[in-house]
């Protein structure tokens, strides 16, 4: 499924990537921003694929009390993966390899970029499944908290989203392309919020840069 | 030759949909449909029935993903699923006249570059299908719905090794006219005609109607017989069911006729209705294709270039006489090489020439490794410059795409050597018109030699269209009498053998003053003899001026629109943008604002009274020191850190210049082995950790990402590196590093291991036995200054 870009880059969370939130930003950094998103603009080539699946057929996919947590009281799972094609990546291996400065700013405007398409199918799946007098929960994706990412290879197979986005894994559990997400949102009949994992089986709790500023995601 | 699976008595009956029928039979979501050729052989031998009995003259087996990779932890072997399935096709077709094709469905993973797949492990896969497929009785070799032109390769290599059955191959594209992977429909022809295929088509993603401009292309890009298996239409985005009605999709698949398509089937949501009606619509019609008109093409999977007169082939990626790319090539910096590639695609050239010949390196290891890394970063075709076959077969096997080959001459022992090869992987072939006895002085003899080389080709299998003549540029200092021999010899070639034609064009300057101005004088002149592909430098302005010029003057540049945006807005003195007027910055301001062009100039002047030591450690060290501490206390972007480190690299180039000529090695402290674990291609931490290190003056040695255990070993100990890094952003690749650092220690190479990577913790960093757990690049700059200062 082709899908459009959205209208702007989020400028912020890119910045928030790059280690200065709610800084000022200087002009060096925000020339680089300009040339990235034009060049995001001009190679992302966005697909994606959505499948769902009815909750009593999930289980070969799921592990781990945090996406069991996720899912209570959903009939219904939602499958999503989007990416920004192949074309995004070869920008990242040139950037990298000839100016690393901009190749930073190149990598933190795309996995903005991948986010933001994801929040736009999200939203646009919900707006369905409420047309329908369903309520969607937000998403969870494979390796956050304590679901495996060793689920992603089958987690793309159910989906069929090499045929219908390019999207692939490697052995390793590597989404290719690379600025590509996964993720599972449960759906029912009654109004659901799903339940994110939290910091304490996080892989990146060491790192990451939201639990640093004191605003993790699941609050 | 008459074709070996499509004779063109008739447009012949393919099949539809097998997946889509499984589904109808109770086929569940997340079961592998392979595994019912096993488990549910009636229900495959029914559908192929059913086919058949609908008029089908080629039915495929239920073996789209019965491979290693997707039937792992099935409990069938690949040998089990495909000979169950080929039992299944040829039950169905018991008493019929009917030929079973081996269906072969993506690996399900990227190769490398986009993934971690290696070329070698790809193709040893699809041998596996093959030769259970070969083996069980399949009458061909069908390679479907393939998104990676590379993979298609891969398989069709693949084929060719193993039996001798035909081979189809099918690419899937978008309504774009190209891949998910961004390959060309143009690309996809050339490279599989080049490789061997019997025939071509397109199939999936697309119904009829999208996919028949697309069948146009290919048709008009090769000579191959080709095929087309569209969906049943496109599918609704919230129910998944296709919109075409089987009366509705023979309607629009009449068209094909006009196409002269040698074979016609579906794919997803099609079933024996569609065919019925397929059958019913190509009964009695025969294919008539218009006549292939041969082309010189070259492409990659994302470029298919026409060869034209005045075609750049770059040639920069050279070690001859270029110190850089010598140490580049030394320390496998593939950096380097890149940023040669990237700048030259950005000057205009539409081919690299690619030349890794040092004697003291292992050539053909490194061809294979610059190829596949050139191609992850660029679009152009890549010419594979080397005298020595092995070399130029690990470029070939896993180059993506069709290349040229450079070169053969027409020594009868190098044509025997070199040929095959180019036949084997579909290569374009640059012949020189020199043997044994050296270059012949007059045209005529030049000529002479360049038809031994077109009949070698010839012989060889080698079309007319791909054999490429070099006339060789001879040294106006040193053979003036021979230079217009030159281009009397490419007018010959072109005209009387209507060969394309090469010249390394910068040979003409040797030993002479202002080479630029011979260089561009003879282009144009040797342009104007009949020159299509000048080898040259494409970042001198005035010889891609000259190329510019003349695709104006041959009515190429339709309205000069490619000329007017290189040079729109322009004057005849452009202005010098270089240097910045105004007074010096300082050096250390220059860094700490990451000012690279002000950092050099700063750097000169500051050299010319200070001792080129006290600079790296009163100026640059303490600049850098003062960037990280404010990027730690998070005050400045990681981009302005990297900007910095730029601008610093430059001053450190000056210094170390500044040292050389006091008579003293400017060698670098260290060097320090940096890698990506294997199975990991998250490589921007350590690309990062490069960076910073190599501004605070080490030399490090960049394994790249993906990197296996045994590089590591045997470049630290190759090298004698101190400080190993190593750096992983998965869980899933961590083990890989744990394996990396055991590897080190049981070899007993005497070296520190820092590890870095989002999901590492310091504690998980000492358990798996690394001395130092680094959270950014500044930490790992500190860790180095402890080992080696």
């Amino acid at each position: 499924m082709i899908r459009p870009l959205p209208p702007a880059l989020d400028r912020a969370e890119a910045l928030r990537y790059l280690g200065g939130a709610g800084k000022e930003v200087p002009p060096a950094v925000d020339a680089l921003l300009d040339k990235a998103a034009a060049e995001l603009w001009r190679t992302a080539a966005p697909r994606a694929a959505v499948r769902r699946v009815s909750a009593d057929k999930l289980s070969p996919l799921l592990a781990g009390r945090d996406i069991a947590a996720h899912l209570k009281g959903c009939d219904e799972g939602l499958l999503l993966a989007v990416t920004l094609g192949a074309g995004v990546d070869s920008a990242l291996r040139r950037a990298m390899a000839t100016d690393m400065a901009y190749g930073v700013v190149l990598d933190a405007a795309a996995s903005t970029l991948v986010e933001q398409l994801a929040d736009a199918l999200e939203a646009e799946q919900r707006t369905l499944l409420e047309s329908e007098g369903r309520y969607l929960t937000g998403r969870f994706s494979p390796g956050y908290g304590d679901w495996p990412i060793t689920v992603q290879p089958a987690f793309v197979q159910w989906l069929d989203a090499g045929r219908q986005a390019g999207i692939c894994s490697t052995a390793s559990c590597v989404l290719t392309p690379g600025k590509s997400i996964t993720a599972l949102c449960g759906a029912a009949d009654h109004p659901v919020k799903g339940k994110l994992a939290g910091c304490a089986t996080c892989a990146l709790r060491e790192t990451c840069t939201k639990r640093k500023e004191g605003k993790p995601c699941a609050q | 030759m008459p074709n070996k699976l499509f004779d063109e008595s008739r447009v012949w009956i393919l099949d539809g949909a097998m997946g889509t029928m499984l589904q109808q039979a109770g086929l569940a979501p997340g079961e592998i449909p392979d595994v019912w050729s096993a488990t549910h052989p009636e229900v495959v031998t029914g559908i192929h029935k059913a086919y058949l009995e609908a008029g089908s003259n080629y039915i495929s087996t239920n073996t789209f993903g019965a491979n290693g990779k997707k039937l792992a932890g099935c409990g069938y072997t690949v040998a089990q699923v495909v000979t169950a399935a080929v039992q299944c096709a040829k039950k169905a077709a018991e008493g019929t006249n009917a030929k079973i094709l081996l269906d072969i469905g993506p690996l399900g993973e990227m190769l490398q570059p986009m993934g971690t797949l290696p070329f070698e492990q790809a193709c040893d896969l699809f041998k596996e299908v093959v030769a259970a497929g070969a083996a069980a009785g399949a009458d061909a070799v069908y390679f479907e719905t393939m998104t990676d032109l590379l993979e298609v390769k891969a398989g069709i290599l693949a084929a060719k090794e193993t039996c001798d059955l035909p081979v189809m191959a099918s690419m899937t594209f978008e309504s774009t006219g190209r891949t998910f992977t961004g390959c060309q429909v143009e690309s996809f022809a050339v490279t599989a005609q080049g490789l061997g295929a019997d025939a071509v088509g397109i199939n999936c993603s697309l119904g009829p109607a999208e996919i028949m401009p697309l069948v146009e292309r290919l048709c008009a890009a090769c000579r191959l017989p080709v095929f087309a298996k569209p969906n049943a239409g496109l599918p609704d985005p919230a129910t998944g069911l296709y919109d075409l009605h089987p009366a509705d999709f023979r309607d629009q698949m009449e068209q094909y006729k006009r196409l002269g398509v040698a074979a016609v089937g579906g794919c997803c949501g099609t079933s024996p209705a569609y065919l019925k009606e397929l059958a019913e619509c190509f009964a009695g019609c025969a294919p008539k294709r218009a006549a292939y008109q041969p082309e010189s093409w070259v492409c990659s999977a994302m470029q298919a270039v026409k060869v034209r007169p005045g075609t750049v082939i770059g040639e920069r990626i050279n070690p001859t006489g270029k110190k850089k790319m010598k140490e580049a090539l030394r320390a496998g910096d593939m950096d380097y090489l890149l940023g040669q590639a990237v700048e030259q695609a950005q000057a205009g050239a539409q081919i690299l020439d690619v030349n890794v010949g040092l004697p003291e390196i292992d050539e053909a290891e490194m061809m294979r490794r610059a190829v596949t890394a050139i191609q992850g970063v660029t679009e152009l075709p890549l010419q594979l410059d080397s005298t020595r076959p092995d070399v130029l077969e690990a470029g070939l096997r896993v180059y993506n795409g069709k290349p040229i080959v450079n070169s053969v001459n027409a020594e009868p022992a190098v044509l025997a050597a070199v040929l095959p090869l180019c036949k084997k992987y579909g290569a374009a072939v640059v012949g020189l018109t020199l043997n044994d006895s050296g270059i012949p002085a007059k045209a005529e003899d030049r000529v002479e030699m360049a038809r031994r080389i077109l009949d070698a080709a010839l012989e060889a299998g080698i079309p007319k269209e791909d054999v490429y003549i070099d006339c060789l540029t001879l040294t106006a200092s040193a053979q003036q009498q021979d230079v217009w021999d030159t281009l009397r010899a490419v007018r010959t070639v072109k005209e009387e053998l209507g060969l394309k034609t090469v010249l390394g064009v910068s040979n003409v300057s040797f030993g002479l003053p202002m080479r630029p101005q011979l260089n561009t004088a003879f282009l144009g002149t040797a342009l104007a003899h009949g020159l299509d592909l000048p080898i040259m430098n494409p970042n001198e302005p005035s010889m891609m001026a000259a190329v510019r010029s003349f695709r104006v003057f041959t009515a190429q540049d339709e309205g000069a629109a490619e000329y007017i945006a290189a040079y729109g807005g322009q004057t005849a003195a452009p202005v010098q943008t270089a240097a910045q007027p105004g007074a010096p910055v300082d050096l250390k301001d220059a860094v700490i604002l990451g000012l690279k062009a002000q950092a050099g100039e700063a750097a000169r002047l500051a050299l010319e009274t200070t001792d080129p030591q006290e600079l790296v450690n009163g100026v640059l060290i303490p600049a850098l020191d003062q960037v990280g501490d404010a990027f730690e206390k998070g005050t400045c972007f990681l981009p302005q850190l990297l900007q910095s480190a730029a601008a610093a690299q430059v001053a450190f180039d000056e210094v170390k210049t500044a040292i050389e000529k006091q008579g003293v090695s400017g060698e670098k402290k260290g060097p320090i082995v940096v890698a990506t674990v294997k199975g990991d291609i998250h490589d921007i931490g350590k690309n990062i950790v490069k960076v910073i290190l190599e501004n605070y003056g080490y030399r490090v040695i960049d394994l790249g990402r993906d990197v296996p255990p045994e590089t590591v070993v045997e470049a630290a100990s190759r090298h004698g590196a101190k400080l190993v890094g190593l750096s992983a952003l998965m869980t899933t690749t961590l083990p890989a590093m744990q394996q990396t650092i055991e590897a080190l220690r049981a070899a007993g190479v005497d070296c520190k291991i820092m590890v870095g990577g989002a999901v590492l913790t310091p504690d998980y960093a000492k358990m798996i036995g690394a001395d130092y757990y680094v959270k950014d690049a500044k930490c790992s700059a500190d860790v180095a200054r402890q080992i080696f200062d």
